[in-house]
């Protein structure tokens, strides 16, 4: 295959890619069905990661992160997708929340809580997503009532990826005044050990990253202090979580690619040893097509998602092209998955082999962090 | 309803609904942890469900090849019954031994098949021989009136439980497709070793991987002709191709339904989901493919009707069906969006189930090939 090599890695990033790779290999894969069967990571997971230096990877180190460039946080993407994993959810966490709180949060907040974020004693959370909102998400009910230095939320969340295992969760509410003034949502972050009030639902059972701990929560009268309140400042919500819909969505079209490209190269692997008719399933010409088209798909969404990227990084990236990135990408990695499966025939099927989990990992990849329609949307607004 | 099947066939769709619901949707749970139980077997023969094309002397309805496509069609339909896999879909393997089967295996086995006694099975496939069966392994060497067989075969449908397990066997000194031959063997003959696998979509499936260490089989379980294998499958596979094709249509059909409902209810942005364009032209798109799929399909259980069905067209009905039941079953959940996801949601059993029609009991590559092979000649 031809030697492609992103404009953004250095010999920095390489360096780090051979201690990525390590982790993923000795403290991942090995628990993969372990995770599936139990439907959790071990929480210690976390931490070996933080020893690594694979959490706040991209964070100041004034605030306790590593002080690498962002760079760095795309190969642990890159290698999670390397592995097959889906079940550690450190992506979401490094290339979602923590950039949001680092905008919202206030000095003293971000001191108090990336630091514990960055050593993996601290796992985190995002609650947003409610049974009656999805991509609707102004319809979040959780209600957030202040009453003196408190507030007191309640409601519930769902689809909650890190769910079971989190200590740290950012929870998006519908904030009122104590006279019952509507001030919008905000977002508040809330310690689990000590707060009463914050109850774990079941972990949901997913038909894809099943190792992933994707779960409900509930909040019954759960006192957080206003302390806790991003920003300090009421109803700023959305305007937080705006900043972090563009490196997310980038995000995800990278893992996509990364998935999709891995699914190739171990497609290309099983067909060149599988034996079918006297030869080689490789060696059958629709097999050798249907690889073609997809190595060339995969290769022109790199080259399109490394050029996000790029602007990412740069500050050039806008929200219709983050959009088309998520978009874009996820579907190829979709339609890959499924020619990737047919050509491992009935191993396809079976979830040793990777490209079965792989499959039914990528489905989701469409719907969350904005469905394939929102993104629609977005990109119509702008021609 | 204007059906293709006409009124006695509906009605034994009635009785195979509701079948499903008493016996098998309650049950479920536990059928997903411990694969079919002898009780069920008895059930399914109790309400006709099994056997349906043995003839009356036998005991049997004769029912004719169509009310097994009923069965499939509701295998589709149902998400508890769609998890027992092809369990169900054991009457291809009766035909097989109505076509193929001497008088004496006749009435030795037909009266267990009916009642549920003597369950079956279909062992091809080994690791190394999927769609190439010239690769097949497993060796049966004559040995006075037995032959000795030794061999493995994997991915069974029902193989974990079955009774009597039709296995292809090569049948030594031989080589190549004219050594292929078919043994009824008895699970309970000594040198067998089974295994259950547990899969991801048909949980209440027993499929199995099946070892055999000289196992002794009497000649008189052989069916067919020493090196008929081929011969016999070719006079089956168009209806299991037909029969897996029927159960994609139900099944996408039935998708659809559930997803128009929740389309309906749903609420977003202030509407219904299906207020939105977007989703009206999705659905749009989906029951335009299902109704030129139930006009393939009805015109093509005219032609099984009358016996003149053609390899060929089991074959693009096992290729176009079941990418239609994936296109379909793609467009439905997502419009679920998360809660499609979750996986005991009907639509998330629906699709899961489907990805596996499109390579077992044939391939699309394997069909493929094989109508081109036309091409080829002359």
């Amino acid at each position: 295959m031809l030697e492609y090599r992103s404009p953004w890695e250095t010999e920095d990033t390489d360096a780090f890619r051979t201690t990525v790779r390590r982790f993923f290999e000795t403290e991942v894969a090995p628990y993969e069905k372990r995770w599936a069967e139990q439907q959790h990571v071990d929480k210690e997971v976390w931490r070996k990661a933080g020893d690594l230096g694979l959490l706040c990877t991209s964070i100041d180190e004034a605030y306790g992160g590593v002080g690498a460039s962002f760079a760095h946080e795309l190969v642990i993407a890159e290698e999670q997708a390397r592995a097959s994993d889906t079940a550690f959810g450190v992506i979401l966490g490094s290339t979602m929340a923590i950039p949001i709180l680092l905008h919202a949060a206030t000095e003293d907040q971000k001191k108090q809580w990336i630091p514990k974020l960055a050593t993996g004693e601290g796992i985190l959370g995002f609650a947003l997503t409610e049974p009656g909102a999805g991509s609707d998400a102004k319809q979040v009910q959780t209600r957030a009532v202040r009453d003196g230095d408190d507030y007191v939320i309640n409601g519930s969340k769902t689809f909650i990826s890190n769910g079971y295992n989190a200590n740290l969760c950012m929870v998006v509410a519908r904030t009122l005044s104590e006279s019952g003034a509507d001030e919008g949502l905000s977002m508040f972050m809330v310690e689990r050990e000590t707060t009463p009030g914050y109850r774990v639902g079941s972990i949901l059972s997913k038909v894809g990253q099943r190792g992933q701990d994707t779960a409900e929560l509930f909040f019954d009268d759960m006192r957080v202090p206003s302390a806790n309140l991003l920003g300090r400042i009421p109803g700023q919500a959305f305007a937080q979580l705006k900043r972090g819909f563009l490196t997310e969505r980038t995000i995800i079209g990278l893992m996509s690619v990364a998935n999709a490209e891995r699914a190739v190269e171990l497609t290309v692997e099983y067909t060149k040893q599988r034996r079918v008719f006297g030869e080689a399933l490789f060696d059958l010409q629709n097999t050798r097509f249907k690889l073609a088209e997809c190595h060339a798909q995969a290769r022109v969404a790199r080259v399109f998602i490394d050029d996000c990227v790029v602007r990412l990084m740069n500050g050039t990236m806008d929200t219709p092209t983050a959009s088309m990135a998520k978009l874009f990408c996820t579907e190829m990695q979709n339609r890959v998955m499924d020619e990737c499966l047919q050509l491992h025939g009935g191993y396809g099927y079976i979830t040793e082999f990777p490209i079965a989990r792989m499959w039914a990992d990528a489905r989701v990849q469409r719907i969350y962090g904005g469905a394939s329609e929102i993104q629609k949307e977005i990109i119509a607004r702008s021609l | 309803m204007n059906s293709i099947y006409g009124e006695d066939l509906e009605t034994f769709r009635d009785t195979v609904r509701s079948f499903f619901e008493r016996e098998l949707a309650p049950r479920l749970p536990y059928f997903e942890e411990h694969g079919l139980d002898r009780a069920f077997w008895h059930a399914a023969g109790r309400a006709g469900l099994l056997g349906s094309q043995v003839p009356e002397v036998h005991g049997g309805a004769d029912a004719g090849p169509l009310a097994a496509m009923i069965i499939s069609e509701e295998l589709g339909h149902s998400t508890a019954a769609g998890a027992t896999g092809s369990s169900l879909n054991a009457d291809v393997l009766t035909s097989m031994l109505v076509e193929n089967g001497s008088a004496e295996q006749h009435r030795r086995w037909f009266p267990g098949i009916l009642t549920g006694d003597i369950t079956q099975a279909l062992a091809v496939t080994e690791p190394q021989a999927g769609s190439d069966v010239s690769l097949l392994r497993t060796s049966a060497l004559r040995d006075g009136d037995d032959y000795v067989v030794n061999g493995s075969k994997c991915f069974i449908t029902n193989g974990a439980k079955a009774d009597l397990i039709y296995t292809v066997v090569r049948v030594m000194p031989g080589a190549g497709a004219r050594s292929l031959t078919v043994l009824a063997i008895d699970a309970n003959t000594p040198g067998i070793t089974r295994r259950r696998t547990r899969t991801s979509a048909f949980k209440a499936c027993d499929t199995g991987e099946i070892f055999f260490d000289d196992v002794r089989v009497p000649a008189g379980d052989r069916i067919g002709p020493e090196g008929g294998a081929l011969a016999i499958f070719r006079s089956i596979m168009s209806m299991d191709r037909l029969q897996l094709s029927a159960r994609s249509l139900a099944a996408a059909e039935t998708a659809f339904e559930l997803t128009l409902t929740h389309c309906r209810d749903r609420r977003l942005f202030g509407q219904r989901l299906i207020d939105l364009q977007n989703t009206q032209f999705v659905l749009a798109s989906v029951e335009t493919e299902l109704k030129v799929g139930r006009a393939f399909l009805d015109s093509l259980i005219v032609r099984a009707r009358d016996d003149k069905l053609s390899a060929d067209e089991g074959a693009m009905a096992k290729i176009w069906l079941p990418e239609m039941e994936a296109r379909v079953m793609d467009a439905c959940i997502q419009l679920w969006g998360g809660s499609g996801m979750m996986e005991e949601m009907p639509i998330a059993r629906l699709h899961a189930a489907s990805r596996v029609q499109r390579i077992y009991a044939g391939a699309t590559e394997l069909m493929k090939a094989q109508i081109a092979r036309r091409y080829l000649e002359e």
